[in-house]
């Protein structure tokens, strides 16, 4: 009983601090509203470009023309992006390559120096190659690179491409001489593939294959006499055929002519 | 007549007589109406409607969309307005945006929030960017939040491709206080 009453007390003061602590803190109106999420996403800046064909045949001294179509693969929703694109080549050993623009109707145009894009957009550009006498088969390869313009400056993101462009040069025909019945030809491939025909045959069948640059008529008939030719090969490449000649045989003796 | 009927007239008579007395009693008076009278309550309140993109780069206006892809050298803005009201004698107190982190995978993106006010009563604090407060009542306040989202030119290379960032939503509390 005797604490009772203080206990009491105390609770009571203690609910009459909070009440009025309560109602001077908690008196005020609050609104809200939101500033809604936003955000950005960024592109991507890329280039591509056509198949190149499995491989092209080159005929020395000939110009053979690749045509490549570039396209702007960067992305559709890139609002500002344009890509100024140059190009470089490299070639075989004997190789020369021009890259050139498209006129539009085909190739080949004017030098190609650059061309600005933008998503989606693309154009086609000329490979001139010619090969020179002595050139080797192998890859050309041309590099497309793209560089970001900003307005009139050439800033920001870069990107490159490489376009393979396997060739083939294909061997100049051999130029066939004969002496007695040794046939002869001058080196213009790797190999060699001597065909041989009948007279009075119109089909020319094969003789031998070697990578010599001479051979021995052999199969001729007494009195006989066969017509012979030389393919050369290079890299599996076929040239023309060369001159033809003819082999008489009389008993043990040989004698040629050049047709 | 006899005695019965005499007796009832002069009854009749005297409370007739009685009543006529009453109907002379007059006492003077007086009165004033207590005036219509009454309170009006303010107001605190804050509003907004949905924001716009912009291409800063551009002249033209709103010329951005939630879609588009930015690119090194591109400044886009997103604007919203919120209208304040804030009525009341006595009304004071402040307005609260904290910025909330950017949700990023860029390397190189700038960002910032700007926010400004149309009313010379509703003051950014100088140390809390973010906070204005209000001393009195100012009627409608516009406050204007630019948030700014910029790829360098300089971004080189294949850099800060196929990124995103967004800024998560949060509230402008006006608050009495």
């Amino acid at each position: 009983m005797g604490l009772r009453v203080p206990f009491v007390t105390a609770v009571v003061g203690a609910l009459l601090v909070a009440g009025a602590t309560t109602g001077t803190t908690y008196a005020s109106w609050v609104d809200q509203a939101p500033l809604h999420q936003s955000g950005v996403g960024s592109a991507a800046m890329s280039l591509g470009a056509s198949d190149a064909p499995a491989s092209t045949l080159l005929a020395p001294g000939a110009i053979t023309t690749v045509p490549v179509t570039v396209t702007d693969t960067s992305s559709g929703a890139a609002k500002n992006l344009v890509q100024r694109v140059t190009a470089t080549a490299s070639a075989p050993t004997g190789v020369t390559v021009a890259l050139t623009r498209d006129t539009g109707s085909g190739c080949p145009g004017s030098a190609f120096t650059s061309r600005d894009t933008q998503p989606g957009g693309s154009f086609v550009l000329c490979v001139r190659l010619t090969a020179a006498a002595t050139a080797s088969s192998g890859t050309v390869q041309v590099v497309l690179t793209g560089r970001q313009v900003q307005g009139s400056v050439v800033q920001g993101w870069t990107t490159s491409r490489t376009v393979s462009l396997p060739v083939a040069v294909v061997p100049n025909a051999p130029v066939l001489s004969c002496q007695g019945s040794t046939l002869s030809w001058t080196a213009t491939g790797s190999t060699y593939r001597v065909q041989a025909r009948d007279n009075g045959s119109e089909a020319w069948e094969p003789f031998t294959n070697t990578s010599e640059t001479s051979a021995r008529a052999t199969g001729i008939g007494i009195y006989g006499s066969r017509q012979f030719r030389v393919v050369a090969v290079t890299g599996g490449v076929e040239s023309d055929p060369s001159n033809a000649v003819r082999i008489n045989r009389l008993i043990l003796s040989y004698s040629c002519e050049v047709l | 007549m006899n005695k019965m009927i005499k007796g009832s007239l002069a009854g009749a008579t005297g409370v007739a007589l009685l009543m006529g007395g009453f109907g002379t009693y007059a006492l003077w008076s007086d009165s004033e109406n207590l005036q219509v009278n009454g309170v009006q309550s303010g107001e605190l309140d804050i509003a907004t409607s949905a924001g716009t993109y912009d291409d800063a780069n551009t002249a033209t206006a709103n010329d951005w969309t939630s879609t588009d892809k930015m690119v090194p050298g591109d400044k886009v803005t997103y604007t919203q307005t919120f209208t304040v009201k804030a009525t009341g004698k006595n009304m004071k107190g402040n307005v609260v945006y904290t910025k909330p982190n950017l949700s990023n995978t860029f390397a190189g993106l700038a960002n910032s929030v700007v926010i400004t006010s149309d009313n010379a009563n509703v003051v950014e604090s100088q140390t809390t960017p973010g906070t204005f407060t209000f001393t009195s009542p100012f009627g409608t306040a516009t406050l204007k939040a630019v948030v700014t989202y910029t790829l360098p030119s300089g971004t080189a290379n294949q850099a800060d491709q196929n990124k995103a960032a967004t800024l998560p939503a949060a509230a402008f509390t006006i608050t009495q206080g």
